[in-house]
């Protein structure tokens, strides 16, 4: 009875076709992966939105509506195959700057932030964008990355929320301290 | 112990047969689910979903019935004229469309009532004429055009429904803009894919030797 049941078990477990990611699932998740797998992206994404909480009403809810759309730009480019020098130094370098900003809770007037931020919007769209014409599903992919990225922008919305109290203050401004660090090591080619 | 063993076996999940239901759905819920299949088409439907709301249902409800006119117009003339318009050129327009309809969400500006309602009419047009799946023919074709319909009508319903409450909070109301211009930002990328030389080929054509176009990835 005993190898009755093996056997029979061995007929009822099946092989696992375990979601292949393809078509349109795929290119969405793909694009939902790309600038979670960066560090150096997550990180400027996420300095994007703490640095919004100690610049005040109305950046830190107008960052996420802008930011997408001045990555586009930067996208477009990639995606036309406009050369741009030092992508990824450009992309270290927005970790750096943004996370010195946060850390040291600097407030300039909003044009010249949205300038900044702006600025280096390119450089990370440029990224995404050069992959898209690679990817299994563009406008799934492109869908995801830009879903991606304004996740990482409330997410980092939501931690700079806690300068609200003078301990969570502190501890943005430290956050925006690692946040340069890391984006330094990236600089230095050590991550 | 051996009853054990069976009572194991039998809780143990079999093989997941993923999209075989689709097949056996019949040609009304296969038409229900196209839109949804179409990344072009959810787009352009929860952007003017969301524009709608963002107006103001009760100011634009001329806007809701201009869309179901074009759906319906759509729908007619795709039933009647399916070639009347390559897929390609039908998927940037609604995609054009999109950006447009996306862009007026972000800006939040207090539209005129004819202007809405003219736009949600030519969206409703693209939408019902994108919905055409080539393989069914007769009967079968108009029934999946009329579950196209009605998917087409009561998705535009949901993001219409959350923009009208989302307009009752400040955060609420950028949680609206924000949507849109995810919309505007991943649509505008297509398009300028659409218009690179690193486009992918369309498919069945003949690579070149020193085409940058290597895949032949459909746009959606």
């Amino acid at each position: 009875m005993k190898r009755l049941s093996i056997l029979l078990l061995g007929l009822l477990v099946l092989p696992a076709h375990a979601h292949v990611a393809g078509g349109l699932a795929g290119g969405f998740t793909a694009g939902l992966l790309h600038p979670v797998l960066g560090l150096d992206h997550v990180v400027a994404m996420v300095a994007v939105g703490l640095w919004g909480a100690f610049l005040g009403q109305p950046a830190i809810w107008l960052l996420p509506v802008v930011f997408p759309l001045v990555m586009t730009v930067g996208g477009a480019l990639g995606i036309l195959g406009v050369p741009l020098p030092a992508v990824e130094t450009g992309i270290a370098l927005s970790a750096i700057v943004l996370g010195l900003m946060v850390a040291f809770a600097v407030r300039p007037p909003l044009w010249l932030a949205a300038l900044i931020v702006g600025f280096f919007a390119v450089f990370h769209g440029y990224a995404h964008g050069a992959e898209l014409p690679s990817s299994a599903g563009p406008l799934a992919f492109s869908l995801g990355f830009v879903v991606s990225t304004g996740l990482l922008h409330l997410s980092g919305v939501a931690l700079g929320l806690l300068t609200q109290w003078q301990g969570g203050r502190r501890l943005v401004q430290a956050g925006g301290g690692v946040i340069a660090l890391i984006g330094m090591a990236y600089l230095a080619g050590w991550l | 112990m051996s009853v054990r063993w069976l009572w194991l076996a039998l809780a143990l999940p079999g093989a997941a047969l993923a999209h075989s239901p689709i097949k056996g759905l019949g040609d009304f819920y296969n038409g229900i689910l196209h839109p949804l299949f179409v990344p072009a088409q959810l787009l352009l439907v929860v952007a003017l979903g969301l524009l709608i709301g963002q107006q103001g249902v009760q100011r634009h409800l001329s806007a809701v019935a201009g869309y179901a006119l074009g759906v319906v117009a759509g729908l007619t003339l795709v039933g009647q004229y399916p070639q009347l318009l390559a897929p390609e050129r039908l998927e940037l327009a609604i995609l054009g469309a999109a950006v447009v309809l996306a862009l007026l969400v972000v800006l939040a500006r207090a539209l005129p009532r004819v202007l809405l309602t003219v736009l949600a009419a030519l969206a409703g047009l693209l939408l019902g004429f994108d919905s055409l799946q080539s393989d069914l023919a007769g009967g079968a074709r108009a029934v999946a055009l009329f579950g196209s319909g009605i998917a087409l009508y009561l998705l535009m319903l949901y993001p219409m429904a959350l923009a009208e409450r989302f307009q009752g909070y400040a955060w609420t109301r950028i949680g609206t803009r924000v949507l849109g211009s995810w919309i505007t930002a991943s649509a505008l990328l297509v398009l300028a894919l659409a218009l690179s030389p690193l486009r992918p080929a369309e498919p069945g054509s003949t690579p070149t030797p020193g085409d940058p176009r290597t895949s032949t990835a459909p746009l959606d």
